[in-house]
């Protein structure tokens, strides 16, 4: 067999037909121009290719999502051992308007605070109501409200007082009422009668019952103290034994009216109060003035209703938004990353098919 | 794809079209700098204009450019440049001989990019004209300096025995071209 050869001269000449040479201008330099100027591309759409970067963004993620969801760590004795007090009142005629809105606040305000120090388990909220209703007839929506209480549950009317003239007749309740049951009472309490103001409060009573328990241990403690010296000192001067049992009655005294202060406040927190203020005034739209009115009435109210709760969420959003700005960066960074790196895996790998030829 | 495991060289243009991917358009030049002068040459004996050699070294880069994010290194950055050079090349070849014959009737051999050729030269351009894309790619590809017989082979995506196998056709059709010009002669394989 042979093979074609060609002469040196004309091998020399097909090698200059492609040998390396200098374009005029440098054409990857236009490339890149001419590729940035008809697609530039966003951040979001250039995959990348750095795994270290896409494993720092999920841990930046990861860390947001347990700063932002984790309970916060500083506890009740930051506030200094005092009483916390939620409390939220309502216009009148936001109250009327119906049950949703109050009672889903007094439940915000009984539900345990994400800042609860985990050592002294859940946080311990005496909550506290008061409806001031304007009824027709005040003495039969006395009587109803004095029946909202559930004797079999312990709940019980603290004080109840009936006075006034006919026709100006005025009714005060304080109901105690199991703090599960409140919202449920609340709405029955405004069922009868227009609400011409209502407020709530929620009382973290916590840290007192702590302080309490401590106090009350400590002070056992010197009881049982006092005790054993009385025993070790049978033999002691008559005077110095008055005088220890002195001191243990003492003891015993104030460890007593711990107790009971300690009853109470456990107490305060089973049993929510319940303020009922009654008056006489107009009956409720819809007795008065007929269906239409009524229906006027109450449509007016959910317009305010709606437009409150509409200008409340634009609040919070702008709230969220710019309270939340850094976080915001890091999580829209951490995500763009990781959804390059996303896109870079999930990427058709580049293929260039073979010339044919 | 071969067994092989990938050379420094290519995990190095692998490396730099990754720095590149990653906004690094110092890497893009780096790697302009190895490659570019050798693809305008091969693209300038394919195409024998030189500015259509540069639209399709300028095509190869936009392709790179765009496809350097996707680029996992599967096969080497130079097989991969080379064989989109090729293909632009092949392309914007076949849409000139289309224009042309469309506006002057039959193509012409283009004139040589490198000055006015001697005799000898403008015969070897006639025949190399005269073979196939097949033909005048292999040639071409193998007497290109920036690859080996190897590297062509893979630009082509055929065993190197069958890039030999045609390289041996396309010379022989190549001295038959040059024949009557007496320029070729038959030498005895050693």
């Amino acid at each position: 067999m042979t093979t074609p050869h060609l002469s040196s001269h004309q091998e020399a000449a097909l090698h200059d037909l492609t040998a390396p040479r200098a374009p005029d201008r440098p054409a990857w330099r236009v490339a890149l121009a001419e590729t940035r100027r008809r697609a530039p591309g966003s951040f979001l759409s250039r995959p990348i290719a750095r795994p270290w970067m896409a494993a720092a963004a999920a841990v930046a993620l990861v860390a947001i999502l347990a700063v932002s969801l984790a309970p916060s760590l500083r506890s009740a004795r930051v506030h200094g051992g005092g009483e916390r007090v939620a409390a939220r009142s309502v216009a009148p005629s936001t109250a009327a308007s119906g049950s949703e809105g109050f009672g889903t606040g007094l439940g915000a305000l009984a539900a345990p605070t994400p800042d609860q120090p985990e050592s002294v388990g859940p946080r311990r909220i005496a909550r506290r109501a008061s409806v001031d209703l304007v009824a027709e007839d005040v003495g039969a929506t006395f009587s109803k409200a004095a029946l909202l209480v559930t004797e079999a549950l312990g709940e019980f009317v603290e004080s109840a007082s009936l006075s006034g003239p006919e026709g100006a007749l005025q009714g005060t309740l304080l109901l105690r009422v199991q703090q599960q049951r409140l919202d449920g009472v609340l709405a029955r309490l405004r069922q009868l009668g227009a609400v011409a103001a209502e407020s709530a409060e929620g009382i973290d009573v916590t840290d007192r019952m702590i302080d309490l328990d401590a106090t009350i241990r400590n002070e056992q403690r010197v009881e049982r103290e006092l005790l054993e010296l009385l025993t070790a000192r049978k033999d002691a001067d008559l005077a110095d034994i008055l005088l220890l049992r002195k001191s243990l009655d003492e003891v015993r005294l104030r460890i007593e009216r711990l107790q009971a202060q300690r009853e109470q406040v456990s107490r305060s927190v089973e049993l929510a109060s319940v303020l009922v203020n009654i008056r006489a005034g107009d009956a409720p739209d819809g007795a008065k003035d007929g269906l239409g009115a009524f229906f006027a009435s109450q449509l007016g109210k959910a317009w305010e209703q709606g437009a409150r709760t509409l200008a409340s969420t634009a609040a919070a959003i702008v709230r969220g938004f710019i309270g939340w700005l850094p976080g915001w960066i890091v999580v829209f960074t951490a995500v763009a990353i990781l959804w390059r790196y996303a896109r870079w895996l999930t990427a058709r790998p580049v293929h260039e098919p073979t010339p044919r030829i | 794809m071969t067994d092989r495991p990938p050379d420094p060289e290519s995990q190095d243009d692998a490396r730099l079209l990754a720095r590149f991917a990653g906004g690094d358009d110092g890497a893009l030049g780096t790697l302009a700098d190895r490659y570019e002068a050798y693809l305008y040459g091969l693209a300038v004996g394919m195409l024998r204009r030189v500015d259509l050699a540069h639209e399709a070294v300028q095509e190869t880069w936009v392709r790179v450019i765009r496809a350097a994010p996707r680029f996992r290194g599967e096969s080497a950055f130079r097989t991969w440049v080379y064989r989109i050079l090729v293909n632009r090349c092949l392309d914007l070849r076949a849409s000139a001989a289309r224009r042309a014959a469309l506006e002057r009737g039959p193509a012409r051999p283009a004139p040589s990019p490198a000055g006015p050729p001697d005799d000898e030269r403008r015969a070897l351009d006639a025949a190399l004209e005269s073979l196939s894309d097949a033909q005048r790619t292999v040639v071409l590809l193998c007497y290109h300096r920036g690859l080996t017989h190897a590297q062509a082979a893979e630009v082509l995506g055929i065993p190197i025995g069958t890039l030999k196998s045609r390289l041996s056709a396309a010379l022989g059709a190549l001295r038959g071209a040059l024949s009557g010009a007496d320029h070729l002669r038959t030498e005895p394989n050693p």
